[in-house]
C-alpha cells in the first residue's frame, strides 16, 4: 500500500539535489532523533513529514496517499472501544477470578495473570493491557506480601508474546496486515499456534527462576480469597454492552474477508456503535462530555506519530532508496527465501529489542514489498511478512526499552516503589527473548520454507 | 491586605523524626487535618496531612498514579487496619512525606516545598490565599522566603474568625 499509492509525483528537489540522498538525509536524521528520545517522538515524525515536502521530495497529495489510513482508523477505533470498556470494570473481573481459581497459590496467580495478559493482549494493545493488570497485580502481591517483580517480568513477556497472535494485538501487525492485505483469520491461522507454543516454553524458565519460590501465608492469602470479584463491574449495563460490541467486532474482524470490509472500518464502526449504546439515554450535554472523554483518551501522540513516520517511510521509498536497499539485501542473501526471511527475523528481533518496532516495521514493510519481483510476486512474499510480524513483536521482549508496554509497567512499578533496571531485566529477559525467536524460527523454517 | 496579618503565628508543629504514631495522637488531639514538619532551626520541610496517614493504610496499588481507581471489591477488616498501622507507625514523617511525594501526582498552583504542598509567603494577597484554601487546602503553610523558615499557619478557620470580626 505504501510504495504503490505514492502515485504519479515525480520529486523535483530543491537546487536540483538528488532526491535520493535528501530522502536518506532526512529520513536518517528522523530516526536518530527519535531514538534519542530528545524530543517527542510525533514532534520529530511530522517534522520528517513536512521536510520530506518542503524539499520536494514528495508534495501533498502524494504524502497523504503514503499515509496508511487504515492502520489509523483500526488503531484509533480499538483505542475508544477499549476506552469506554475498562470505565466497567470487567478487567478487574477477570483478574481477581482467575487469582482465586487458582486459590490464591503465589505461582498459580503468576500463571492465570500471564496468561490473562497474553489473552487481551491478542484482542486489545499491549500498553492497555498491562495499563489494567498491573495495578491488580501490585496489589494482590501487596495482600499475599509477595515481591511484585515476578509478576510485572512476566506479564511484560506476555503481553508482547500475546500481541503477536493476531492482527489487533501489536501495531507492527495492523501494519503488516494492512499493507500486504492480510486478514485477522491469516494472523491467527499462521502466528497462533506458534504463539502458544512460545508461551508454554517461556513459562518454564520462569518457573525455575521464580515461580518455585514464591510462597505466601494461609492468612494472605485468605485475604485475597475475600475479594469480592462481582464488586469490580461497576456499571453491569455498560459491561453487558461493551462485551456485545468485542465480540460484534472481533467476529467482524474474522468475517472481513467475506464482508469485503477493511478492519479500520470495522473498529471505527463498533466504537460508534458502543458511544451510540453508551450515550442513548443521556442527555445532549452529558453526551458531549462523555464523547469527548472518550475521544480524549485516544493516544493521539501514537496516531500522529503514525502519520509523521509514514510520510517519511513513503520519502524514501518514493525516491527509490528502498528499491535499492531491497537488492543489496538479496544480494547478501543470494536471492534465498529462506535465508532472507530467517535475516528479516533476527534482524527484526535485535532491532525491535532496542529501537521502538513501530519505525521499523514501518521501513521493513516498502523493503519488503520491493523484494517481490525476486520472489516471484506478493504471495512468496507470504514467510517474510510472518518472519517480520515474529521478530518484531517477540523482538520488544529483550529490553526495557523494548516495547511501550515494557516502560508503561517499568514506570508503575518504579512509582510503586519496586523500580525495574535496565540491566538485570535484560539480562533475564535478553535470552528468554532470543529463545523465542529461535522457536518461531524453527517454526517459520518447517512451514513455510522447507 | 496579606496572609501575614492574619495567620496562626504558633501553630503545632512536628519535628523532622517524629514518628507516625505521634503524628496521629497530635491530629486526633487538636482535630488538625495537617501540621507542619519544621527542623531544629523551624526551617520547614512539609505539610504532614491526615490523608498521608490514610494513604499509608491503603495499598499501594491504589494510591499511586495510574493505579486502581476503585477496591470495591477488597473487604479488609478493621484488624487487618490495625495492623498495617502497626507496622507503619514506627516511621518517621519524614520519610512517610517521601514516600507519599514519590507517588504524587503534580500539583500546579502557587509555591512548591519538595512534595505536593502548597505554601504561601508572607506578602501573599489574602485574596490569593482564600483561592488556595478554596481549592482543597485545609491550611496554608506560610513560609519565609529566604530563610525557608514557617512563620505561621494559616487555615480557613483564620479567615472566618477575622471576618466575624473575632480576632
Amino acid at each position: 500500500m505504501h510504495g504503490a499509492l505514492t502515485g504519479q509525483w515525480i520529486p523535483r528537489v530543491i537546487f536540483g539535489w538528488d532526491p535520493l540522498w535528501v530522502s536518506g538525509a532526512v529520513f536518517v536524521v528522523t530516526y536518530a532523533v527519535i531514538i534519542s528520545e530528545r524530543i517527542n517522538r510525533a514532534i520529530v515524525a511530522l517534522l520528517g513529514a513536512g521536510l520530506m515536502i518542503f524539499s520536494g521530495v514528495l508534495n501533498q497529495q502524494a504524502a497523504v496517499r503514503g499515509v496508511d489510513f487504515n492502520t489509523l482508523g483500526l488503531l484509533a477505533g480499538m483505542m475508544v472501544i477499549v476506552a469506554i470498556t475498562r470505565r466497567c470494570g470487567v478487567f478487574q473481573y477477570v483478574a481477581i477470578w482467575s487469582a482465586k481459581k487458582v486459590r490464591a497459590e503465589p505461582w498459580g496467580i503468576l500463571l492465570m495473570f500471564s496468561l490473562v495478559t497474553a489473552f487481551f493482549s491478542a484482542f486489545l494493545d499491549n500498553v492497555t493491557t498491562v495499563l489494567l493488570i498491573a495495578p491488580v497485580t501490585l496489589l494482590i502481591t501487596e495482600e499475599l506480601k509477595v515481591n511484585p517483580y515476578p509478576y510485572l517480568f512476566s506479564e511484560i513477556l506476555f503481553s508482547n508474546i500475546g500481541g503477536t497472535a493476531t492482527l489487533i494485538g501489536d501495531p507492527p501487525n495492523i501494519m503488516i496486515g494492512s499493507a500486504a492485505h492480510l486478514n485477522f483469520m491469516d494472523f491467527v491461522v499462521n502466528l497462533a499456534p506458534i504463539v502458544l507454543v512460545i508461551m508454554v516454553a517461556t513459562l518454564v524458565p520462569i518457573y525455575v527462576i521464580y515461580g518455585r519460590r514464591l510462597h505466601a501465608t494461609e492468612e494472605a492469602r485468605g485475604r485475597v480469597m475475600h475479594f469480592d470479584e462481582r464488586e469490580a463491574i461497576t456499571d453491569t449495563r455498560l459491561l453487558k454492552q461493551s462485551l456485545f460490541v468485542l465480540a460484534l467486532v472481533i467476529l467482524g474482524f474474522m468475517l472481513a474477508h467475506v464482508l469485503r470490509v477493511e478492519p479500520a472500518t470495522i473498529a471505527m464502526f463498533g466504537a460508534s456503535l458502543l458511544l451510540l449504546l453508551d450515550n442513548w439515554p443521556r442527555k445532549a450535554e452529558e453526551q458531549s462530555r462523555q464523547v469527548h472523554r472518550a475521544f480524549g483518551e485516544v493516544e493521539w501522540v501514537t496516531i500522529f506519530f503514525f502519520v509523521g513516520l509514514f510520510i517519511v517511510v513513503a520519502g524514501i521509498d518514493r525516491s527509490g532508496i528502498l528499491k535499492i536497499l531491497a537488492h543489496h539485501v538479496l544480494d547478501l542473501t543470494g536471492d534465498s527465501l529462506p535465508v532472507t526471511a530467517m535475516a528479516v527475523m533476527w534482524v527484526s528481533a535485535i532491532a525491535s529489542s532496542i529501537v521502538d518496532n513501530i519505525p521499523f516495521v514501518a521501513t521493513m514493510i516498502p523493503l519488503v514489498k520491493n523484494m517481490g519481483p525476486t520472489f516471484g510476486g506478493p504471495d512468496a512474499l507470504l514467510p517474510l511478512w510472518w518472519a517480520l510480524a515474529l521478530g518484531a513483536c517477540l523482538g520488544g521482549n529483550g529490553t526495557i526499552i523494548g516495547a511501550s508496554a515494557n516502560l508503561i509497567v517499568a514506570g508503575f512499578s518504579e512509582r510503586a516503589g519496586h523500580p525495574i533496571r535496565f540491566v538485570p531485566f535484560l539480562l533475564q529477559a535478553f535470552p528468554l527473548m532470543l529463545f523465542s525467536v529461535a522457536i518461531a524460527s524453527l517454526y517459520l523454517y518447517l512451514r513455510y520454507l522447507s | 491586605m496579606s496572609v501575614e496579618l492574619i495567620m496562626n503565628r504558633r501553630p503545632v508543629t512536628l519535628q523532622a523524626t517524629d514518628t507516625v504514631a505521634g503524628a496521629l495522637e497530635l491530629l486526633l488531639k487538636h482535630r488538625y487535618r495537617s501540621i507542619p514538619i519544621v527542623d531544629a532551626d523551624r526551617k520547614f520541610i512539609g505539610l504532614f496531612e491526615a490523608r498521608h496517614l490514610l494513604g499509608l493504610l491503603l495499598p499501594k496499588a491504589a494510591t499511586v498514579p495510574g493505579g486502581l481507581t476503585d477496591l470495591t471489591y477488597v473487604h479488609d477488616s478493621i484488624e487487618d487496619l490495625r495492623l498495617r498501622l502497626r507496622e507503619v507507625s514506627g516511621l518517621s514523617v519524614r520519610e512517610c512525606l517521601e514516600n507519599h511525594a514519590e507517588a504524587a501526582p503534580e500539583s500546579s498552583s502557587a509555591e512548591k516545598a519538595d512534595d505536593d504542598t502548597v505554601l504561601v509567603r508572607p506578602g501573599t494577597p489574602l485574596t490569593e490565599t482564600l483561592l488556595l484554601l478554596y481549592r482543597g487546602r485545609c491550611s496554608l503553610p506560610v513560609v519565609d522566603a529566604e530563610s525557608g523558615r514557617l512563620l505561621g499557619v494559616v487555615s480557613y478557620w483564620e479567615v472566618f474568625r477575622r471576618l466575624a470580626g473575632k480576632d
